[in-house]
């Protein structure tokens, strides 16, 4: 044990590991969120809906957790929605494998999608956008050019004005 | 003493790869399987309010993994939920403290895991070392595994050919269970001369890669009888951890094991394991550790497991009718996978593979390099 003099001498580190750690994954998407990438590639957003309650899930769950029961009904939402929320980052933390840090301000917006029900889906704004952002605004998917069922087949929304 | 009775079980199939379903898409297919058979429900005063899940963040990708799954457990609607993050035999162990002290008198137990999610679970293992030491030597759990091989093999006598009958007869039982992974039959010269992964260590000595889900109600006794007429009881359990140091472990006999397998027994009054159980689930990733668990469970002499095997031991315990871990299943579920089976013989629903009047089982399970942690848990009807 130590003694109460030594707890109390000032620290010293003697040395630090930098450390990396990456692990090589795959991920199936199975038939619900597998449904949802391949909409994306066709610019299109399947949410399911609950055969219980009638709510809408997007992106789409094979389970509605209110009312724990399978929920496969594929329903087609958007593509324009309303943003109900909204929050600009002026802090972006670094990407844990690359360090890269993304250009700030950027916001994530809440949207409700037309056609959906009781659900938000949340999604990246054109950052020219953001001086425009205010709860209510109108806004429209901005597709990638090159779509490969990612979510990056979708860049960003931005207002529809 | 008051009791806690298993009232249902729900295996998933396992396989290599469950490629067509997210391990969410596998858990709901338990949970509706578990509902149809016991009819319980998340509703009302009677209804399911807390849940115990087991997986592991590491192979999900995600930190506090069981966040990910609140919906396909019923948990998602405002019910309480706590994650097992050790293997999933402890989960039972945390379901029967939770209806003893009464604080519940009903739990929904589920664990998953998915080893195909990863190009290799040895990356994963080897994230179970410190990050500036054993990590960067390369342990993982195959190597360590190889380290003990070596020590127990030299000091309980156990030849390559032993080995060899312990997966062929793995295989022979796992052709009799609808939910093992790998049942291609072996024959000794199979297993002898497959490729050396990890000496002393062959392929075919190491459990094959396995995705599954496996799901579990647990009551207290006065309410089991609403969900089954076929209880079967958790009379025992004792869980024991070992120095993570390699190191300093006797790697040739299992310490934790025994300290383990002792708690379990004096719980259940069990005074000679020899004489009382008569099924065993053991959780043997690799051949050599199924003669070194039993050992470690009192079932074998200490030191006699090459002998164990050649008088039909196993056999004779009924040990893993299932076709056990060497037959494929998930690291982390393993032993949950061991109560379920266990469940379905003592309730006499095992079908092709039913051991004759079992009615005391042990199920073993382990986790960390070299069997570093140890649990046991006996079942009774
Ligand atoms: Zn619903």
């Amino acid at each position: 044990m130590m003694t109460k003099d030594k707890r109390n001498a000032p620290a010293e580190e003697l040395i630090s590991i930098q450390v990396v750690n990456a692990i090589d994954c795959a991920f199936p998407t199975g038939s619900i969120m597998g449904k949802w990438f391949r909409g994306l590639k066709e610019k299109k957003f399947y949410a399911t809906r609950c055969p219980s309650c009638g709510r809408t899930m997007t992106p789409p769950r094979g389970c509605c957790a209110l009312c724990v029961v399978r929920s496969e009904e594929f329903v087609e939402v958007g593509p324009k929605g309303t943003v109900e929320n909204y929050d600009i980052a002026y802090y972006a933390s670094p990407d844990p494998l690359t360090g890269k840090v993304r250009s700030t301000p950027y916001a994530a917006v809440f949207v409700r999608m037309d056609g959906s029900d009781r659900d938000i889906f949340t999604h990246a704004i054109r950052d020219e956008d953001i001086p425009r952002l205010k709860r209510g605004v109108r806004v429209r998917p901005v597709w990638n050019e090159v779509r490969t069922g990612s979510i990056e087949d979708m860049l960003y929304f931005e207002i529809d004005a | 003493m008051k009791r806690v009775a298993i009232c249902a079980v729900a295996q998933h199939e396992i396989k290599g790869n469950i490629w067509c379903k997210r391990f969410q898409e596998m858990l709901m297919d338990i949970l509706e399987e578990l509902q149809g058979e016991t009819g319980f429900t998340f509703g009302g005063e009677t209804g399911v309010k807390n849940i115990i899940t087991c997986s592991d963040d590491f192979f999900d990708a995600r930190t506090i993994s069981d966040n990910a799954v609140n919906d396909v457990v019923g948990a998602g609607n405002y019910r309480g939920e706590q994650k097992m993050a050790q293997e999933g035999l402890n989960g039972i162990g945390y379901a029967m403290a939770v209806i003893l002290s009464g604080h519940d008198d009903v739990i929904y137990l589920a664990g998953h895991c998915k080893e195909s999610l990863t190009a290799s679970r040895n990356q994963i293992a080897n994230m179970a070392y410190d990050p500036f030491y054993g990590r960067c030597l390369g342990l993982d759990y195959l190597n360590t595994a190889g380290l003990q091989a070596r020590a127990y093999m030299e000091k309980s006598r156990i030849t390559q050919e032993q080995l060899a009958k312990v997966v062929v007869r793995a295989r022979q039982w796992a052709s009799r269970n609808a939910y093992a992974n790998e049942k291609t039959q072996l024959n000794l010269g199979d297993v002898m001369f497959s490729p050396v992964l990890c000496d002393p260590i062959r392929s075919l000595h190491a459990y094959p890669v396995s995705d599954g889900a496996v799901g579990m109600l647990l009551a207290s006794e006065e309410r089991a009888r609403e969900f089954t007429d076929n209880p079967v009881w958790i009379t025992g359990f004792g869980n024991c951890m070992d120095d993570y140091f390699m190191g300093r472990r006797d790697l040739a006999s299992s310490s934790a094991l025994k300290k383990a397998a002792h708690q379990a027994y004096q719980m259940a009054g069990i005074k000679k394991p020899q004489k009382s159980v008569n099924l065993v689930e053991a959780m043997d990733c690799y051949a050599y550790q199924q003669p070194l668990w039993l050992e470690g469970l009192g079932l074998c002499e200490e030191g006699k497991g090459g002998d164990f095997i050649d008088e039909q031991g196993p056999a004779r315990y009924n040990v893993n009718l299932s076709g056990g871990m060497l037959a494929g299943r998930p690291l982390m579920i393993g032993g949950l996978y061991g109560v379920a089976e266990a469940v379905l013989q003592l309730q006499g629903r095992a079908h092709e593979h039913q051991a004759a009047d079992a009615n005391c089982a042990v199920v073993q399970s382990t986790t960390g390099g070299a069997g570093q942690f140890q649990t046991v848990a006996v079942l009774e009807r």
